[in-house]
């Protein structure tokens, strides 16, 4: 099965460098916001601090690796069908 | 007062379109849509339109809080599609938008189960001639597989409506709590159209194919219908809390593996759909409302998401993301519009999926249901990394494709702005929208931690998303789904037709040329040399001949009949003796 892998980088270094800070900054604002709201951001279960961090990291990281796994099997030829 | 009812007159409006020219297709299907969306205004809760058909009371017109609440995006949404497609002429699209949306209206209104199976099925033959408008081969087949689907699932909705009607003589349409065989022949046929597995190929299967206007109507109505009868039929029903987290679930995992940015957005449909039959599935007033409220929501953004999708289309005439990329230059409306449709359908706060899917979660967390809660929390992550993130990146951002197109035109922009403008709208004031649910809601969804915490969810998937995007390079593929049982099926089944026939015109044509044609050949030809003796040998013995004599005489005949020279007198005595024993035998 031949498969054409594109590119999926971000267009340039300086592109790639600005993604990271927004990102890194964005995702570090949240952890100080919660660590501001202490004592109110806790609720029942998600008692631990960057519960939800973790949470959404590791949930869309294990989705991706299902995702690509499944891909093996799943992916076929567009002209599969024809 | 007489009440109209806004799907009728759609349907009555869509049979004028073929008379008209030119821009008086738009303007006449722009004032039709804004028609429909005042009458369903105008309308006060009660039941409307009653005749008598087959001893049964029909209800055309039943209005509740629950068929309003679906009326209404029904008609807003229909508005938007029209403004979007205020530039595009073909009346034969904006004919069976206007026919398509009025069936949903019937249904959506349909106080019993037969209107309601009428407008239900109008709906699978308008969605089906949209489909048909991509007007290409593989849409023309896509469309084929549409309706052969959607014909099961309508013969299992009318068999458990008949048995049901005949069981119990009555053909409301209202909660089916009684698990018996026709409730669930029902449910089978309104989950077949909400999309869910196995019988969920047939969305994303389908809806690519069709033209630019066609896939945004296409998105909106007949998942959210059944979604509809799903609530008004069957809330609480455990079974559909399994599905809906299936759904959810596999709705992100298709979406990741698409390449087609169309198909990407129907697989969101499924997931998103998902959400709406966990919350009819936990059946409490708050998890129905937030079903109620992520249909509206949902339908809003989605559409916006295949409008931006179907503005790229119209403009570069590319759909696979290996295609695209780099457009934000080109067309900074449309990424824009896209980009409130895709953190919407995120539910980042401000937005209006935040306030509408978090009636949901909420509810989970009210029942104790634990792992309900963790799949829909999961689900919610994942649609942040399929459809808020890798649709707009790819389509925009990621790599120069070299397409330089214009941005989306001024009426497409219009349509895109009116839906984005309901999406910020219903997120910072979410008052109007629970006002018009069904149970009355109590609910803040701007609190300081469950802000916070959405927050950290999303970013913290969009982290995921960049940290694993090596692993989400696209491919020139398709994924093999559902539809490979009937797709790759039929044709083994054809194959295999062809040769169980082929095997059986073999073995009849030996029977017949080896067997039966000689076997009747020999018969005619020494049937009698056979026949004559032991008719005539007996007689022979009465009349006292010997048995050398006899033998000689059999001999005779058998040389007589050998050379065609049979005794006139022989023969008819043999013809006598034969008729006499078939006299007998009969």
């Amino acid at each position: 099965m031949s498969q054409t892998e594109k590119g999926s980088e971000p267009r340039s270094k300086r592109g790639k460098g600005a993604l990271w800070l927004a990102l890194g900054g964005g995702c570090a604002m949240t952890l100080l916001l919660e660590l501001i709201g202490q004592g109110e951001v806790h609720e029942g279960l998600k008692e631990t601090f960057a519960f939800y961090a973790i949470f959404g990291f590791v949930s869309c990281a294990m989705l991706i690796v299902v995702a690509k796994l499944l891909g093996i099997v799943l992916k076929v030829e567009e002209s599969y069908y024809d | 007062m007489i009440e109209l009812h806004p799907g009728l007159v759609l349907l009555a409006g869509a049979s004028v379109f073929p008379i008209l020219r030119g821009r008086m297709v738009n303007l006449y299907a722009v004032g039709l849509s804004l028609l429909s969306l005042l009458i369903v205004a105008s309308l006060s809760d009660g039941t409307y339109l009653r005749i008598w058909f087959l001893d049964q009371r029909i209800e055309l017109l039943h209005v509740d809080k629950l068929s309003k609440a679906f009326a209404y995006v029904f008609c807003i949404n229909v508005l938007a599609v029209e403004l979007f497609a205020f530039s595009m002429r073909d009346r034969y699209c904006h004919g069976i938008t206007v026919a398509y949306v009025g069936s949903s209206l019937g249904a959506v209104f349909a106080g019993d189960l037969i209107s309601f199976y009428v407008f239900w099925e109008l709906m699978a033959v308008s969605s089906a001639f949209l489909v048909l408008d991509g007007r290409t081969e593989r849409a023309r087949g896509a469309a084929f597989r549409y309706i052969m689907v959607h014909i099961f699932g309508g013969l299992c909705l009318l068999a458990g409506i008949l048995t049901r009607i005949t069981a119990t003589g009555s053909a409301a349409l209202e909660s089916l709590v009684d698990p018996a065989v026709w409730n669930w022949l029902i449910l089978i046929g309104i989950l077949t159209n909400a999309a869910a597995p196995p019988l969920s190929a047939w969305l994303s299967d389908a809806y690519p194919e069709s033209s630019v206007m066609g896939g945004v109507v296409l998105s909106a109505y007949t998942t959210k219908t059944a979604v509809y009868a799903l609530a008004r039929g069957f809330p609480g029903w455990e079974i559909l809390v399994v599905v809906g987290c299936i759904m959810t679930i596999y709705g992100i995992i298709y979406a990741l593996l698409e390449n087609d940015m169309r198909r990407i957005l129907a697989y969101s449909i499924i997931n998103q759909v998902g959400f709406m039959v966990t919350g009819i599935g936990l059946g409490t007033p708050m998890s129905i409302d937030g079903s109620v409220a992520h249909a509206f929501c949902h339908i809003i953004y989605k559409s916006l998401l295949w409008m931006s999708a179907g503005a790229v289309l119209f403009r570069t005439g590319k759909r696979k993301c290996t295609e695209l990329g780099g457009l934000y230059r080109y067309m900074p409306w449309t990424l824009f519009l896209c980009c409130v449709g895709a953190v919407s359908i995120s539910s980042f706060p401000g937005t209006s999926g935040f306030t509408s899917k978090s009636l949901i979660l909420e509810a989970a967390l009210e029942e104790n249901r634990f792992w309900v809660w963790l799949v829909l929390e999961i689900a919610s992550a994942g649609v942040f990394l399929h459809a808020g993130i890798k649709f707009p990146y790819f389509v925009f951002f990621a790599r120069e494709s070299g397409l330089k197109p214009k941005d989306a035109n001024k009426s497409m922009i219009m349509g895109m702005s009116v839906l984005a403008f309901l999406c910020i709208f219903l997120g910072l004031y979410p008052a109007p929208l629970y006002n018009l649910l069904p149970y009355e809601v109590i609910y803040e969804p701007y609190r300081y931690p469950h802000v916070v915490s959405q927050l950290q969810l999303l970013l913290f998937s969009a982290l995921a998303f960049f940290v694993f995007l090596p692993l989400l390079k696209r491919t020139e593929t398709i994924s093999i789904d559902t539809d490979w049982f009937y797709r790759k099926g039929a044709r083994a089944f054809h194959k295999a037709l062809g040769r169980a026939l082929s095997w059986g015109h073999q073995m009849s044509r030996s029977f017949v040329d080896e067997g039966l044609i000689p076997f009747i050949a020999h018969i005619s030809r020494d049937g009698l040399a056979w026949f004559a003796p032991i008719a005539l040998y007996p007689i022979w013995m009465i009349l006292g001949e010997d048995r050398e004599e006899a033998a000689e005489k059999v001999a005779r005949i058998q040389r007589a009949v050998a050379s065609g020279a049979v005794p006139i007198g022989l023969g008819a005595a043999a013809a006598t003796v034969l008729l006499f024993i078939l006299f007998v035998v009969i």
